[in-house]
């Protein structure tokens, strides 16, 4: 295992007056899959839209790479390394599969490091065979699975140091959320540091190195995958006995 | 033959609603919100054309240029200053802002400028060209506007289409915290829509006033309003439906001043305008947005 690369430390956020993060600590190291499991509203996606920048947090510091981000504009967090894919796809429903996919390259186009785009692109399209079938269409047309892959296939586009991910099964018949975690397995053999925030812990856990367990705003409990998987509160509360 | 006159002027007229009708719908696509100041920026740029045209004797292209120049950033001016603190503000506050922002450009324009009509030099000199042996004549001024009209389209179908910068400003028109997520500059990207869509309100300006010569500070409120209606007869947020919507408008206009009524004329209009809504109620070539879950 590498070093740490990305380090949250105390990060507090607030909705207005709602508290939705009461001083989450926790850290992803080099090469590994970290996991945040917990239930509805316990907080998982607000952390991941603080790392991304789309939210402030009120104290505390993150930092990526020994940088701290909090002190980064937001649209530089992509050009960092930090891509996610966001809970619901949130793709560009109105552009076509293979401009979605450029927008994932968007920041490297910008500083004249376009080269490598186009493989990337067929490396994405190796992934996801379905995608380069439709590249041409709007990808408001993709079934909710087709959607999904895209929404990974983009945020793979930006060549991400660490790749967040926020509810990729949501949704997904379960063939198909077998195929995704093959995806982040496969992904993670070939040294890919990732975060992922899920509602099937039981899927999660068994992919992730580490586990963190959120409750309303505070990490209750964490170690490894296994251990997660086998301790007998987390099975009651999270694995449906 | 004045059928045919009827229809070069309406297509003219139309022109300029539909370069005034990018701006809104521009900036409708992006900051969703009805920027009720545009049709002001128009007159701005008209007066400036004038008085670097009439006082300072520049050649009209000059003129033009300038006029480009003070509208591109009188709009992101306002953008940074009235719109943006209100991001986050209910849409009622920000109409009612935009409305504001009209009012304070019209009272501008009036210490300025004066309530005194200006007679707008014709920015395209030429007279006018005789078709079917003089049989019909189109002057040069509805040519230019016509034309102008045509390539601004294609620039922007370009623009939006090929650029970088153009997918950018599309992907922040659906999603802007999912523009961001692919490292967009937001802001920044907001900021060039308004100066893109002023910078054509200037070049609006000049050709209206060059075809309907009177400049006073209110010039730009009732071309306004009715390239506005273009812009949601053609579906707001679209820029074919800009197009579309504006140069229907501008042919329904004339029709309806030769045919029905010059008094009339505007109740026409958004009359069909009504009909229109009650038909297609997302426009002409409004997409109705349907999610996937
Ligand atoms: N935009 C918002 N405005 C106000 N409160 C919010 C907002 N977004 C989230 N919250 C609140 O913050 C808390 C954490 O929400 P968050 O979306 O992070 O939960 P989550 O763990 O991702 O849940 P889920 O598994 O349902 O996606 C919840 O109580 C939620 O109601
Ligand atoms: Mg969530």
């Amino acid at each position: 295992m590498g070093a740490p690369i990305l380090k949250v430390e105390d990060i507090n956020v607030y909705y207005g007056s709602i508290h939705a993060i009461k001083g989450i600590s926790f850290e992803v190291c080099e090469g590994e899959v970290v996991t945040l499991i917990g239930a509805n509203g316990a907080g998982k996606s607000t952390t991941l839209n603080t790392i991304s920048g789309l939210l402030r947090p009120a104290s505390g510091s993150i930092s990526f790479m020994g940088k701290d981000l909090l002190r980064v504009p937001p649209h530089r967090i992509v050009e960092m390394g930090l891509a996610q894919v966001p809970e619901g796809r949130r793709i560009f429903l109105h552009m076509t599969v293979k401009e979605n996919l450029e927008m994932g390259a968007f920041t490297r186009e910008a500083h004249g490091k376009a080269q490598g785009i186009e493989e990337d692109l067929e490396k994405v399209y190796g992934f996801f065979p379905r995608l380069k079938e439709r590249s041409r269409q709007q990808a408001g047309t993709l079934s909710g699975g087709e959607q999904q892959m895209l929404a990974m296939g983009r945020a793979l586009m930006s060549r991400p140091k660490l790749l967040m991910m926020d509810e990729p099964s949501m949704g997904l018949a379960p063939i198909l959320v077998e195929q995704i975690f093959d995806i982040i397995g496969d992904m993670h053999k070939t040294g890919a540091t990732i975060l992922l925030v899920e509602q099937n812990a039981r899927m999660a856990l068994s992919v992730a190195d580490r586990g963190y367990v959120l409750e309303t705003g505070k990490v209750v409990t964490t170690g490894t995958g296994e251990e997660l998987l086998s301790s007998p509160a987390i099975k009651k509360a999270y694995l449906g006995g | 033959m004045t059928f045919l006159n009827f229809v070069i002027s309406g297509l003219s007229l139309g022109s300029v609603y539909a370069i005034i009708a990018l701006g809104y719908t521009m900036v409708y696509g992006i900051a969703k919100m009805l920027n009720f100041a545009h049709g002001d920026v128009i007159m701005v740029g008209a007066y400036i054309c004038f008085y670097s045209v009439s006082r300072f004797h520049l050649p009209p292209i000059v003129g033009v240029i300038l006029a480009m120049i003070v509208c591109t950033m009188l709009g992101i001016i306002v953008e940074r200053l009235a719109y943006k603190p209100l991001r986050r503000a209910p849409s009622l506050a920000v109409l009612i802002t935009a409305i504001g922002v009209s009012y304070f450009l019209q009272n501008s324009a009036l210490l300025l400028w004066t309530s005194n009509p200006k007679m707008f030099p014709s920015v395209v000199t030429k007279g006018s060209l005789k078709l079917f042996s003089g049989q019909l004549s189109v002057s040069y001024v509805t040519i230019v506007t016509i034309v102008t009209c045509i390539v601004i389209m294609i620039c922007l179908t370009w623009f939006t289409g090929r650029t970088r910068m153009g997918k950018a400003m599309r992907a922040c028109s659906e999603d802007k915290g999912a523009a961001q997520l692919m490292g967009i500059n937001v802001n920044a990207t907001i900021s060039l829509t308004f100066a893109i869509g002023s910078g054509l309100a200037a070049i609006a300006g000049v050709l209206l006033c060059s075809s309907y010569p009177t400049l006073m500070p209110t010039t730009g409120s009732m071309p306004g309003i009715k390239a506005f209606t273009a812009a949601v007869f053609g579906g707001i947020g679209s820029i074919p439906g800009a197009l579309l919507g504006g140069l229907m408008l501008g042919v329904i206009e004339i029709f309806a001043k030769a045919y029905i009524s010059t008094q009339l004329s505007d109740a026409v209009v958004f009359a069909v305008l009504i009909i229109v809504l009650l038909v297609k109620p997302a426009g002409l070539l409004g997409i109705e947005m349907q999610e996937k879950v």
